[in-house]
């Protein structure tokens, strides 16, 4: 332990699964006190170094397999590191999976009592605490009956209540924040403000990076059980979704530029990764153009051509520079070329914008139906641009592209492009609009007011 | 957290703690397991009571009508019945706990992998649960012996110095067997085996006498065979135990224990990549 107030300590850790795990040579191992190492097994997490102190949040990013699950159960101890140690002080309640150890037949009281004691809940307190438990849970006359008989939102709101109602030194979150209701997620989010006011470290890992924002001191970026990024929440989670979005073919080497990143505290942009990848030269403000050349949709799908094609698409700021990062409340422009390889008649120019899930938020044609641009011969292009105020809130967004053509009465796509085009609206500190969109007035600052009523 | 060392009030106090920290997690383990077994069933926990109990009726029937055995100092059928019964109850606190055991650990995964857990009490739950039913079995052995004979030997108070030591061989077997589970899983298959082997290798269903006397050292090796023995000789006959056997068997059992401890604590750390 470095300094007295220094919860978890991890040294140089890693750890390996054996290729097939032979359990009399595991066996050996074990006797011969030797760690069960090969030479070609699986490392799922390689020589990470890092420390969590007291009253301290950290957020893990990762994709999935890239060893955050590992990790958290090296520093739970629930599992032993191949190399390296993990010194850890304190109580730690660990969520590794919610409501393990529960035992079906018996009820949630039953099960929310040992859960407690289990997690280091000395047995005095425990019958107090259960109570609270019980309340926090909101499960009511259900807490005497079996756990078999619980939904499974029940079952997850009663073994997080137990978690967070333990007062830990240290808790340890894997993905468990997704659970229950809107409302209970607010309830466990203003529990874990008071935790942390009580200066209880919290480990977490989480898909969401809106929580992680929210809730973290620190992050860190985890990619094939290295860590690659350790810094400002903000930060890191920029890089995340970076990484996520590239295309594999460009992951190692966007990989390499991060490590090559130097935190540089509340940065948000991925400058200096950027500067390595495109060799641009850094943007010194936030208000230049940004284009993050990882940022490439996976998803897209092509439909057959009818005769056209769409190229060329992008988005521009006003002053025409192709970006794909972009700042709420400016203007851009979405832009494309048709070009029709037959004649083509009545066209409809369109596009539309979606979030991750899929939800489609605002699209736009440029003829109503009935409508639409006369002619086009073979060989003729139209720029087709989409003007737009950005009213998006932080996170990534897909676009399509879309020509709708009229033939012998008969009305069908040209080309049309599914998740053409990604970008991101990059976070803003001070955010106090929730949901989609931004609903304020254009310009305004607020919007929001209030008195108080006589 | 502290800076300095701790001050040696301190450690004890701590290991005091966390000494009852176990032993209150070892008794609602035990709990646990022992209503987890026949919850949701009718009976309930009667049928910790009703099963030995009808256990005994069979052994007597079949040792009395279809093989008749013979036994020094049973005269009728219920004597020779509480003889075979008191020799069973040994047995099944000691077969119950090691079929157990090489599941103990890899039965419950949850509590290897997802959380901090002290694995070592499982066993130790384990024959707290064998105890349970054991002490339900003496309590239904001395309802029938006051019916019959209208009073219980007062060698009865000496029963925990025979007990005693036996838990703690079954829990040192125990620890063995939960941790070379993990790692062969035919251990199960073996126990059921051993567990009719020591049945019929220990004097339960007949006398010690019976066996040839250059045969009756080697009944010795069965870890029941003293249990039996002197439980039999305390709850039953009445008489004082072999003190120099007992003596001997608490310190065979006491390494046994340590020995499956050490053991158990060794191989551990593989659990989690096992399971």
């Amino acid at each position: 332990m470095t300094s007295a107030t220094t919860v978890v300590d991890a040294k140089g850790v890693g750890k390996q699964y054996p290729p097939s795990v032979s359990s009399a040579s595991r066996l050996r191992a074990a006797l011969r006190f030797r760690p069960a190492h090969s030479s070609d097994g699986f490392w799922a997490v390689r020589n990470v170094s890092f420390q969590v102190a007291a009253g301290e949040t950290v957020g893990i990013l990762g994709q999935n397999g890239s060893g955050k699950s590992t990790l958290l159960q090296l520093v739970a101890g629930t599992m032993r590191p191949t190399t390296g140690a993990i010194r850890t002080a304190g109580r730690i309640a660990a969520l590794l999976e919610l409501g393990a150890g529960f035992h079906p037949e018996f009820t949630g009281r039953e099960n929310a009592r040992l859960n407690a004691f289990i997690l280091g809940l000395e047995s005095e307190a425990i019958d107090d605490r259960l109570e609270r438990i019980v309340e926090f849970s909101g499960i009511g006359e259900q807490i005497d009956r079996p756990v078999r008989t619980y939904s499974s939102g029940m079952f997850t709101r009663l073994a997080f209540s137990v978690a967070i109602n333990v007062d830990p030194d240290l808790l340890i979150i894997d993905e468990a924040l997704s659970v229950g209701d809107e409302a209970f997620q607010r309830k466990c989010m203003s529990r874990l403000r008071q935790l942390q006011e009580r200066g209880t470290s919290i480990l977490f890992v989480s898909h969401a990076s809106s929580m992680v924002i929210e809730l973290c001191d620190r992050a860190m970026l985890m990619d094939h059980g290295e860590v690659l990024l350790e810094g400002a929440p903000k930060s890191v989670v920029a890089q995340y979704h970076r990484l996520s979005f590239a295309p594999a073919a460009t992951q190692p080497e966007l990989r390499r530029s991060i490590l090559a990143h130097v935190p540089d505290g509340d940065d948000d942009s991925p400058r200096a990764g950027m500067q390595q990848v495109v060799g641009i030269r850094a943007p010194t403000d936030e208000d230049i153009a940004e284009f993050d050349p990882a940022l490439v949709p996976q998803s897209t799908v092509e439909y057959p051509k009818r005769g056209a094609s769409i190229t060329d698409i992008r988005l521009e700021d006003t002053l025409g520079r192709k970006v794909n990062v972009l700042l709420r409340g400016r203007t851009y422009r979405y832009c494309y070329r048709f070009t029709a390889a037959t004649e083509l008649e009545m066209l409809r120019f369109g596009m539309m914008i979606k979030n991750l899930t899929g939800i489609e938020i605002a699209g736009r044609v440029s003829h109503a139906e009935g409508g639409g641009l006369d002619r086009l011969r073979a060989g003729e292009s139209v720029d087709v641009r989409f003007d737009f105020e950005n009213r998006l809130l932080p996170g990534a967004y897909f676009m399509n592209a879309g020509v709708l053509a009229r033939k012998d009465d008969e009305i069908f796509y040209a080309d049309r492009i599914i998740d053409a085009f990604a970008f991101r609206v990059k976070y803003a500190p001070g955010e106090t609009a929730t949901g989609m969109v931004d609903m304020r007035t254009p310009g305004t600052d607020s919007g929001t007011s209030w008195q108080r009523a006589t | 957290m502290t800076q300095a060392t701790p001050s040696r009030p301190d450690a004890r106090r701590r290991r005091w703690r966390d000494l009852r920290r176990a032993l209150t997690l070892t008794w609602e383990l035990t709990k646990r397991d022992v209503l987890a077994r026949y919850r949701g069933s009718f009976g309930g926990t009667s049928w910790s009571l009703i099963q030995p109990l009808l256990m005994l009726a069979i052994y007597t029937i079949v040792f009395t009508q279809i093989i008749p055995a013979r036994w020094p100092g049973a005269s009728t059928t219920i004597d020779f019945a509480m003889l075979l019964f008191s020799g069973l109850l040994m047995h099944s606190v000691m077969v119950e706990t090691i079929v157990r055991a090489p599941t103990l650990i890899t039965s419950t995964p949850n509590f290897v992998k997802r959380i901090v857990f002290p694995l070592d009490l499982l066993p130790v739950a384990a024959v707290g649960t064998s105890l349970f039913h054991y002490l339900l079995g003496v309590i239904a052995l001395c309802l029938v012996l006051y019916l019959v004979k209208g009073s219980v030997p007062g060698t009865v108070v000496l029963l925990p110095l025979v007990v005693g030591p036996m838990l703690l061989m079954a829990l040192g077997f125990a620890w063995f067997l939960a941790g070379i589970g993990v790692f062969v899983r035919d251990v199960v298959h073996v126990v059921g085996l051993a567990g009719t082997v020591l049945l019929f290798l220990a004097p339960i269903v007949y006398p010690l006498q019976a066996v040839p006397e250059s045969w009756r050292a080697w009944l010795y090796l069965n870890p029941l065979t003293v249990p039996v023995e002197e439980g039999r000789a305390v709850t039953i006959l009445g008489v004082a135990p072999d003190w120099r056997a007992l003596a001997l068997y608490t310190v065979v059992a006491a390494v046994v224990a340590l020995a499956g401890y050490l053991w158990f604590r060794r191989v551990r750390p593989q659990f989690a990549d096992l399971v």
